[in-house]
């Protein structure tokens, strides 16, 4: 997996260097991990340079927050998706709210969740999220793969951003040019759905 | 400080609509615009430029009123456009920026100007808050007498600009919480003293000359700058001491203890240090230039006086250019002359003659129902609209209007352009209004309640003043 941690001293460089190797590699996402020193602000900033000058579906990895509206901030940093990697996978039910709240205000089939059983599978799975099986555990993998739900929740994306296997695929010209029409329509869609609570105040001449 | 943000969860096909509103109206407009300019459909008493001149005149109110785009930028495609449909002869059109009232704007932006980097006005408010402020009513009433005064010789909103830091250290150095009385009167004062001070002079808005702009480019006739304050003054400063009655009435209870801020104005006084050369030259300027306003303009021009004192600002080296570029606000005067171009257009095309004989005519103004209709329009048009930008669309049909009835075109102007100052109840009503708000103290039902209370109080006082005081001094 394309997992990328970032530290309160990593250079932007080092990032995008580290980015245009994957690139090379032929592989169209990236997994971002952010050390808990990093401010929002940082974080934002880091994401914005690398939409800046990649077209590459950024995902951010991450546990599941105890509140809902860090997803909402989570959201703002103008990621196209969100990873929640809990170790062991045994999700609470609160766990399971919030991620569904994440699958809810994120584009549809970009919420992904580790899992290690079945019985995770199906209950992410009707919660419209994407399971991640452990890299190795073939069993699972087959499973998810041919999951009547997955199917259709991951159809179209799941191209772009094979994180269910490791083994990637050669991109046509017209699969460029439908990533980056997605992109575009991603960014377009948190540009509409993220509000500033001051611009909406002055918006209304409050 | 950590950016509060929240997800906006209605459909998307909504959040685009709301997003790009403004260009789906923009859009729609323009459609509309050249639906109507093409269309052979002209009445026959109706000249093809008058008629052209009326459809840009509507699609320039909607933009104004809208703000779709910024007003100057409505002024100058209204230019655009009138050239382009030779509604007048382009050399003219764009000589309107010519127009001795564009020039007294840039005069007295560059004079406020010269005077805030000079550091005279802000030492004036340390010194009036420090001086007066030792009782929360003291306090209140210096703000709201030092901003309505300081608005005589600067626009309003730099007014405002200049204050509201200063306030702002005091309310926390008070320890004012949101919902204090004395906070959200510190800030109404602020907010409702430069408002009203604004209309008294020609400096404290830059709609007054534009009023004046207007009415000499359609008549002829010119008001001079004492004769301004002479007609105005009396009856906004009897405005003034009931908004001050009823500020000392509100804060009186208050028990806070300000002489807490006594030490931290005079700490900041102390850091000015003592009056500089700089000041005293600023102090020199203001006092010549308002001398020649007041006793030369008519041999001299109020905008060459303008122009001269703020001359004298780099000449005596008081600013540099650098100081002057960062406060002229070339919006309002690419505004103006857009705006006077139009106002020419509707005289010159016979487009308001056309509207008074079909429209006006007919209708039985007294001279009562004339003033009251004119200045209630005015005073609430101004809430929703830019207050320049009341002046705009009213001035030209109040003229004309009362060219019909012989009334004097002062009398119009009067009538347009002072309440058109006088915006008291929205926070986008005027810009001391959105500064005050900003500090969190006002509530916006509040604002607008005693807003409306002034709004009756202007009407009143001014109606009596129009039609006992006026005739006096010979204004009709």
């Amino acid at each position: 997996m394309n997992t990328l941690q970032i530290f309160k001293d990593t250079c932007i460089d080092n990032i995008l260097d580290k980015i245009e190797e994957i690139i090379e590699e032929q592989i169209r996402f990236i997994i971002l991990r952010f050390d808990s020193k990093l401010v929002d602000a940082e974080r934002k900033k880091i994401i914005e340079t690398i939409k800046k000058y990649f077209d590459i579906f950024v995902i951010l990895k991450t546990d599941v927050p105890p509140c809902k509206k860090r997803i909402e901030e989570y959201l703002s940093y103008g990621i196209h998706g969100i990873f929640f990697n809990e170790t062991p996978s045994k999700y609470t039910e609160e766990q399971i709210d919030t991620m569904t709240f994440a699958a809810e205000i994120f584009p549809y089939n970009l919420v992904l969740a580790g899992v290690d059983d079945k019985l995770s599978i199906e209950r992410l799975l009707d919660k419209k999220i994407i399971p991640i099986a452990p890299y190795g555990n073939k069993d699972l993998i087959k499973f998810i793969k041919n999951h009547r739900k997955f199917r259709t929740i991951s159809s179209g994306i799941i191209k772009y951003i094979p994180i269910v296997e490791a083994n990637q695929c050669q991109y046509t010209t017209i699969d460029k040019i439908k990533m980056k029409m997605i992109l575009e329509a991603i960014n377009f869609r948190q540009k509409l759905m993220v509000k500033n609570v001051e611009d909406s105040f002055n918006s209304s001449s409050l | 400080m950590k950016s509060k943000i929240y997800i906006d969860r209605r459909p998307l096909p909504i959040l685009f609509l709301i997003e790009y509103r403004k260009t789906f109206l923009l859009l729609i407009s323009f459609i509309v615009f050249f639906t109507f300019i093409s269309s052979n459909n002209i009445p026959k008493s109706l000249t093809v430029e008058a008629y052209q001149t009326l459809v840009i005149f509507f699609f320039a109110i909607f933009l104004w009123v809208t703000n779709i785009i910024p007003l100057a930028i409505t002024s100058l495609m209204v230019m655009g456009l009138l050239s382009s449909f030779h509604v007048l002869e382009v050399n003219k059109i764009y000589s309107f920026f010519g127009n001795k009232a564009v020039f007294f704007i840039i005069g007295s932006f560059i004079i406020s100007a010269g005077i805030s980097s000079s550091g005279l006005s802000e030492r004036i408010a340390y010194y009036v808050l420090s001086r007066f402020g030792d009782t929360p009513y003291k306090l209140v009433l210096s703000i709201f007498f030092l901003s309505a005064l300081m608005a005589h010789i600067m626009p309003e909103h730099a007014v405002a600009a200049l204050l509201f830091p200063i306030l702002v250290s005091v309310s926390k150095r008070l320890n004012l919480h949101s919902n204090s009385v004395l906070g959200k009167y510190m800030f109404f004062s602020l907010a409702w003293g430069s408002v009203i001070g604004g209309v008294v002079t020609f400096l404290g808005g830059a709609r007054n000359p534009l009023a004046v702009g207007i009415m000499f480019e359609a008549t002829g006739q010119n008001i001079g700058f004492m004769e301004w304050i002479v007609a105005i003054a009396p009856p906004v400063y009897l405005i003034m001491g009931i908004v001050a009655l009823y500020i000392k009435r509100k804060v009186s209870a208050s028990t806070k203890d300000t002489r807490l801020i006594e030490n931290m104005i005079t700490d900041n006084r102390k850091r000015m240090g003592k009056i500089t050369f700089k000041e005293i030259k600023a102090t020199f300027i203001l006092i010549v230039t308002i001398y020649m306003w007041i006793f030369h303009s008519e041999r001299f021009g109020i905008a060459n006086i303008a122009l001269l004192s703020a001359a004298l600002f780099f000449v005596l080296n008081i600013m540099g250019w650098e100081d002057a570029r960062k406060v002229i606000d070339w919006g309002p005067i690419f505004m103006y002359g857009g705006a006077i171009a139009l106002g020419r257009s509707l005289v010159e095309t016979g487009l308001l003659e056309f509207i008074s004989e079909q429209y006006i005519s007919n209708i039985d103004f007294t001279i009562l129902s004339f003033i009251c209709s004119i200045f209630v329009i005015s005073l609430f048009l101004t809430e929703g609209v830019s207050n320049a930008a009341v002046i705009v669309i009213l001035l030209p049909v109040v003229l004309q209007i009362a060219s019909n009835f012989d009334y004097a075109p002062k009398l119009a102007v009067y009538l347009v352009a002072v309440p058109a100052g006088l915006a008291f109840m929205f926070p986008m009503s005027s810009p001391p209004n959105a500064i005050a708000f900003s500090s969190g103290y006002i509530k916006p039902s509040e604002a607008i309640k005693i807003g409306l209370i002034f709004k009756v109080i202007s009407i009143i006082v001014f109606t009596v003043f129009a039609l006992i005081y006026w005739p006096l001094i010979g204004v009709y």
